[in-house]
């Protein structure tokens, strides 16, 4: 039988810096997952990374592999860190835990900004990669699907999704807070991903004198001007551009810091320690925390936008109580059939086992007595049958009703396996829950 | 001359107006609303309007005793119009193009003042050597105080705006203005007093040595407190208008200079009320 794992680190259990050194791009996300699954056979899994959490979900069989130190062993040997440096951030959840953590996740309840729908995208582009690569499997397709079912739900059926505040708009706020007119800046942004678009767009509203686009590829750069105007240019003007720019947002991939304290320290001189305000929006930071401390700039990385979103937005109570709510009665049907999916197989396992049993010591027993008539013969077949429901029906009884009570059914199923020697059922992997909605199975689109 | 009683009631009066239009700002009423602002304004305005009575009852009742209306003649008229200037900046700012905070920081050193002229108000005046370039001083003096008060304002809203910034303890939608619009108002404050400040000590000089011994300063003028804190003040400030030759000194560091200078400039103003000997 399967067992539900999660283990993983977020904005409240871990600090920025030690996120960004365990954070997965898309393409070490898969290699991850075909890593841990040559290493543990058999094993379901779904990796979610993301600015704010790097979450392993594992569907493994009861008493198998892997464990906690297994994962971070693999995170020791794959992101080459010390597990002193992470491992005490690392939350370690199991069974209803993992599905009430997974559907808060995609609901954006666990989000460092309640109701923010980038996070809902996120888990679906998890489960999706992962599923290019056989990650998921009979237990966590159903959960996934169903999580994104809900985080849509939730968003858009209750008030939690209304009113938002974005980074980008707090970040404009910011940039209010230090420049007076916008008509005489220059805006720069480097990099040309999704994140850098959405927070050139708030800024472009501004109308600022000039904007500047500079990312490796000048194509895609160019495609970004194309929206927003301005002039695209490639990474190695960026000194020049920084000297020019008053507003740099930067929203690379590097995994290194892309604007360092010491070149930084020469362009500040050039620009005669004009004021400059930076946001940094990538994960792992595009510029070093030091250049902060430079003379007329003003830093900012995701996490402080993020909490002063958190800090600012007014989260209506009823809101988020109301899709708790939601949120809890679907965690309570998932477990409902997620118990059923593996209760009626195994109870019908059971009653054929024990039928099989008892039919193969009634021949036996027949060919000892050849003189038997076919009545006796059928009156025998069905002595052997009653004694086995009468023995099989408390025990099936009582299974049914922990199951009924919504009580955890779970135990009793495993310990049917183990002393029966009955197989975990295998629906299949398409199979979908229950929605009210009827939409679980567009989910997966 | 001591003021009366009634014009001492109406400078209570008018503290009291200006203190409710401050009242009338703060973020803990709630978002600023237009009418909100509008409010606050007149009060300023009717603040400055009891000013103004005041000064106009002093000044005839100085009339109808030595014959003399002219303005900054003695403590209380010099501090009232210095306040005066002061609340003109403010209302007239905050009611075309407002800068966020500024009545938080200027008015009460407004009410500081006043609360000052009614303290030393009824002080003796000191003599008055009524020249051309007696008034050029004490005008010029006076108005450069104001810019400079002004600058130190903006100054000091912007040292705070900034640490905040840094510290990211800034709300995102902070009552303050932007740390461009302060650092504009106190530059051009800081032009103004500079060049103020520099036709007041010019024209000083000049009665000084039109005079030769003969003021309140007496023969070693060169030595007095007067004269070394006017210069330090005009050094502080000519540093602040020189960023091109010091790009360091800009941002939070020249803040913080505006600040000294107008530390510098009301320790001159306490050497000359305390100075013996009359540091006028």
């Amino acid at each position: 039988m399967q067992r539900l794992m999660l283990i993983g680190l977020n904005h409240t259990s871990a600090p920025l810096a030690v996120r960004e050194r365990l954070a997965f791009s898309a393409e070490a996300r898969l290699e991850a997952i075909r890593s841990l699954q040559s290493r543990f056979p058999g094993t379901e899994i779904v990796l979610l990374s993301t600015c704010n959490r790097v979450e392993f979900y594992i569907a493994r069989p009861l008493h198998g592999q892997p464990r906690r130190e297994q994962i971070i062993e693999f995170l020791v040997d794959s992101r080459g860190l010390s597990s002193e440096s992470f491992a005490p951030h690392l939350y370690h959840l199991a069974n209803r835990q993992v599905v009430e953590h997974l559907f808060c996740v995609a609901a954006s309840l666990d989000s460092m900004i309640v109701g923010e729908s980038q996070i809902l995208g996120q888990v679906r582009q998890a489960y999706e990669a992962a599923a290019q690569v056989g990650g998921p499997g009979a237990l966590l397709h159903p959960l996934f699907q169903r999580a994104v079912a809900v985080g849509k739900q939730v968003l858009g059926q209750t008030p939690l999704g209304e009113g938002r505040l974005s980074v980008a708009s707090v970040a404009v706020q910011y940039a209010r807070g230090i420049f007076d007119s916008f008509e005489d800046k220059t805006i720069l942004c480097i990099g040309a991903g999704k994140m850098a678009a959405v927070a050139l767009r708030h800024f472009a509203d501004l109308h600022p004198k000039r904007l500047l686009v500079a990312n490796r590829d000048l194509c895609k750069a160019a495609a970004l001007v194309e929206q927003c105007g301005g002039t695209a240019l490639s990474l190695e003007q960026l000194d020049s551009c920084l000297a020019e720019a008053d507003i740099v947002i930067s929203s690379t991939g590097s995994p290194v810091p892309v604007i360092v304290a010491e070149r930084f320290e020469q362009v500040a001189r050039q620009r005669q320690y004009r004021p400059i305000f930076m946001i940094d929006i990538a994960m792992p930071r595009d510029i070093e925390p030091a250049v902060g401390d430079i003379q007329g700039v003003y830093l900012y990385n995701l996490d402080d936008l993020q909490q002063v979103v958190a800090r600012t937005r007014s989260v209506r109570g009823e809101a988020v109580a109301g899709a708790r709510a939601l949120v809890m009665s679907q965690i309570e049907q998932f477990v409902q059939w997620n118990q059923t999916r593996q209760l009626g197989p195994m109870i019908e396992q059971l009653y054929q086992r024990c039928h099989d049993l008892a039919a193969t010591e009634v021949r036996r027993l027949q060919g000892k007595l050849p003189h038997l008539q076919a009545s006796e013969r059928e009156q025998l077949d069905d002595l052997a049958r009653r004694i086995v429901n009468k023995v099989l029906h408390h025990p099936v009884k009582t299974l049914r009703d922990a199951h009924d009570q919504q009580l955890q059914a779970t135990p009793y199923l495993n310990a049917l396996a183990h002393l029966f020697d009955l197989q975990s059922p295998r629906p299949s992997s398409l199979e979908n829950p229950p929605s009210d909605q009827g939409k679980a199975s567009d989910e997966a689109k | 001359m001591t003021p009366s009683i009634w014009q001492l009631t109406m400078l209570t009066a008018a503290m009291v107006l200006l203190g409710a239009g401050v009242m009338a700002t703060l973020p803990s009423w709630g978002p600023m609303t237009r009418r909100r602002r509008l409010t606050s304004c007149l009060l300023y305005y009717a603040g400055g309007m009891g000013l103004a009575g005041v000064l106009l009852i002093h000044s005839r009742a100085r009339w109808m005793l030595s014959g003399s209306w002219l303005p900054m003649e003695d403590n209380f008229d010099a501090i009232i119009w210095l306040s005066l200037l002061l609340l003109g900046f403010v209302a007239y700012v905050q009611h075309v193009r407002p800068i966020g905070g500024l009545e938080w920081f200027l008015i009460p050193l407004v009410l500081g003042l006043l609360g000052a002229a009614m303290i030393f108000g009824p002080a003796r005046p000191h003599d008055y050597v009524r020249t051309t370039w007696s008034m050029v001083h004490r005008g010029a003096s006076f108005l450069g105080a104001a810019s400079f008060a002004v600058a130190a304002t903006a100054g000091g809203m912007y040292l705070l705006a900034h640490f905040r910034l840094k510290r990211k303890r800034l709300p995102a939608h902070s009552p303050l203005a932007s740390l461009e619009r302060l650092e504009n108002v106190c530059r051009h404050a800081s032009i103004l007093g500079f060049a103020l400040l520099s036709v007041g000590l010019v024209s000083g000089v000049i009665r000084l040595l039109d005079r030769g011994g003969a003021t309140s300063l007496g023969a070693r003028w060169f030595y007095s407190p007067k004269i070394w804190l006017s210069v330090g003040v005009w050094v502080v400030f000519a540093l602040l208008l020189h960023p091109p030759l010091l790009p360091r000194l800009r941002g939070p560091r020249a803040a913080m200079l505006s600040l000294l200078g107008f530390a510098l400039m009301l320790a001159l103003l306490l050497a000359m009320e305390f100075m013996p000997g009359g540091a006028r």
